[in-house]
């Protein structure tokens, strides 16, 4: 008879109900004085207390499934088990989402240098083009130094060619980090962190930090990591920031915002901080037209936001870079 | 009085007692003809009765540490639970969002010593991003205190009971310090800090790890970045997800594999025991979801590996061929799952969802995690 057995379960009920009828039946012929009056009450009382206790405990055990055999309830079940141990995952798998491009380990020259290579992403399955500017000191600096990384989102956006001319132009900034300009997939926007599915989430925040982090002298931390959005996904960079603030630590946004995000969900930023505490992270609002308490509502440390005129994307890279953290020595 | 402990025991143990007495005393006066002694009857028998399943219930809560304070109970019987956003840590936070309580050796020979048995640390958990605090149970091995292990870098394992559950019977029944001490002894395991947590993060509700739809709070979040961050600001650990794992049971068997498969970048092994692979909801979960079936879906372990790529993590699937509804799943997910991502399998013929199971699973889980991390090799 199975612990978790109908036939089980169904006599267990069936002595429980019967034993409690049977007390009530014969209380009146035990009501007596006497010793034996009084030893068939204690007789009576504890087979239906028992019997209740027991049926309600083998259902509970049936409904949650905790022990599925006697022996398992008493302890001598077999544990033998078999364990099938395959090995880890193969390192080097977080680099290894880049297709093609020269290796910056090979050269390396005065005037920095531009890597353009193909990211597949490991855990999104994006795939995107991406250019890596490295600048001068990376190659200067003694061997083993980081820097922080600048993300710029580019989208379908063709102003970021206007960057990546001026950063070939004005390599030697005065706070060099390392700038990765995404160029979309396919022609196509890549999907923001705040909209709905996990691939954008999943592409910014760790698909393309773990290969640049794997292939450059860059840490994985947020404070090492910035974002900057171009055209009309300028949302994309603060609500990377905000929302993941464990991976991203600045963000700057440049013109007025263009927010088509429905309000009260996480693609608004002023619901946002409304309903989570406000995250460590610095934003930079360069010609946004309003005031940010407009957007965002009330801002509260450690959230730090900055407001200036219009700015270049180069300057706001340069930004970006002194708000970072990640230089010096492993 | 505190619902777990001995003196709410004793209370309705006594109780129980003397109800049982005074029916046997007063007997005589339900035992007339007519319905109001036989009524009389039915309700001290009743009384008498759920005195007794009530006591049974504070001992079984008691022994395996289901919820541990009435605010707890209260939530969950009535399914509402604290709500609103989470404010600042105030004064007399932690800026590296760990409070140390007080610490303690093992009941292990030698447990006196942290040098040799190592040392429990009793601890809060302040989640700097999502305003989330959580009672955690922190195990440093014999190694941490040894010089020789002074500029080592020790993988961390988060190790989670289920839902429901309380940290300190990770420590008492389920004894991973005790048995990881015992397995760096003889050679089995490698040293390793765990960091004990229940996923009761919110008191008496189970989250599931979710960051909760519509603002609810984010308890992934805290799981997967909160607290490796706490713990790497302050214990010698890991700063690579390759040194990062995590293990539990039930539902923190759940809750081990959805973070390693979410934030892959921050932990590279899951072992899951027992673990199940939907996305629940009842009424100790609450409104998880907020009604969007996609969010849902993306919770789901099934869903996942079926609509996404498979991330690079180690995983560890226990269960049994009978007597575990998550056995099918199991094997699904097995079948589905591709690289890198790998599959160890711990299956047993039979056995149930307790702790008969889980105990006899832990040393391999242990000694899973201590072969498939990697800590980075130094400092900063």
């Amino acid at each position: 008879m199975g612990i978790t057995g109908k036939l089980f379960l169904v006599s267990l009920g069936v002595a429980a109900v019967a034993a409690g009828a049977l007390t009530i039946w014969l209380w009146p012929r035990l009501a007596g004085p006497g010793a034996r009056a009084l030893t068939g009450r204690l007789a009576l009382l504890t087979v239906t207390q028992l019997c209740g206790l027991l049926a309600v405990a083998a259902l509970a055990n049936a409904a949650f499934g905790f022990y599925t055999s006697w022996g398992d309830l008493f302890g001598v079940a077999s544990q033998h088990y078999q364990l099938s141990d395959a090995q880890g995952v193969p390192t080097g798998v977080d680099a290894a989402q880049f297709q093609g491009g020269p290796n910056p380990a090979a050269a390396g020259s005065p005037q920095g240098e531009v890597l353009t290579s193909t990211l597949v992403g490991l855990r999104s399955g994006i795939t995107a083009d991406v250019r890596v500017f490295l600048p001068p000191q990376y190659f200067a600096a003694a061997q083993h130094s980081y820097f922080p990384a600048v993300v710029v989102d580019a989208g379908t956006d063709s102003d970021a060619t206007g960057l990546a001319t001026a950063l070939l132009h004005a390599p030697d900034r005065h706070h060099p980090a390392v700038i990765v300009i995404v160029d979309g997939m396919n022609g196509g926007d890549i999907p923001c962190a705040y909209q709905p599915g996990p691939t954008g989430e999943l592409f910014w925040g760790q698909d393309l930090r773990t290969a640049i982090a794997a292939r450059y002298r860059v840490r994985l931390d947020a404070a090492s990591w910035g974002a900057l959005s171009t055209g009309s996904d300028d949302d994309c960079a603060a609500a990377l920031a905000l929302e993941d603030a464990g991976r991203y630590s600045a963000a700057a946004v440049l013109g007025p915002w263009r927010r088509s995000g429905r309000p009260d969900t996480a693609a608004d930023p002023a619901w946002w901080l409304r309903t989570n505490v406000p995250p460590p992270v610095r934003l930079l609002f360069a010609g946004l037209g309003q005031s940010p308490d407009s957007l965002l509502g009330p801002v509260r440390p450690p959230l730090q936001v900055t407001a200036t005129a219009d700015m270049t994307e180069y300057s706001a890279v340069e930004w970006l870079a002194q708000a970072l953290q990640g230089g010096g020595q492993p | 009085m505190t619902l777990t402990g001995t003196p709410l025991l004793i209370l309705l143990g006594l109780l129980t007692v003397a109800a049982f007495a005074a029916l046997l005393r007063f007997w005589p006066r339900f035992a007339g003809h007519g319905a109001r002694p036989l009524a009389g009857r039915i309700a001290a028998l009743a009384a008498a009765q759920l005195l007794l399943l009530t006591t049974a219930l504070a001992a079984a809560n008691n022994y395996f540490g289901f919820y541990t304070s009435w605010h707890a109970l209260v939530s969950v019987a009535s399914g509402s639970y604290a709500a609103g956003p989470p404010s600042p840590f105030g004064p007399g936070s932690s800026p590296a969002g760990i409070i140390v309580h007080g610490s303690s050796g093992l009941a292990i020979s030698g447990g006196g010593d942290p040098a040799q048995g190592g040392q429990v640390e009793d601890t809060t958990i302040q989640g700097q991003l999502t305003g989330l605090s959580a009672h955690a149970l922190i195990y440093l091995p014999p190694q941490y205190f040894q010089p020789s292990y002074r500029n080592t870098l020790f993988p961390a394992v988060i190790v989670s009971s289920g839902y429901p559950g309380d940290v300190t019977k990770l420590v008492s029944l389920l004894r991973y310090p005790a048995r990881l001490a015992a397995g760096i002894r003889s050679g089995q395991d490698k040293p390793m800090v765990l960091v004990m947590m229940s996923p009761m993060i919110v008191p008496g509700r189970d989250t599931e790890c979710t960051n909760v739809a519509n603002g609810g709070p984010r308890a992934e979040d805290f799981w997967a970045q909160d607290v490796p961050s706490a713990v790497e600001r302050t214990y010698r650990v890991s700063r690579d997800a390759s040194g990062w794992g995590l293990v539990g049971d039930s539902t923190g068997g759940y809750c081990a594999l959805k973070i390693a498969m979410t934030d892959s970048d921050r932990f590279s092994a899951a072992a899951s025991l027992s673990g199940y692979f939907g996305a629940l909801q009842d009424s100790t979960t609450g409104d998880l979801y907020g009604g969007d079936p996609g969010f849902r879906a993306q919770n789901d372990l099934s869903w996942r590996i079926r609509n996404l790529p498979s991330p690079p993590i180690s995983v560890l699937l226990a269960t049994s061929r009978t007597g575990e509804s998550d056995y099918g799943p199991a094997l699904d997910f097995i079948a589905r799952a591709k690289a890198p991502m790998r599959i160890s399998t711990l299956i047993r013929a039979s056995g149930g969802h307790n702790f008969n199971t889980w105990n006899a699973e832990v040393p391999a889980a242990l000694q899973w995690l201590g072969a498939h991390l990697v800590p980075s090799t130094s400092g900063n």
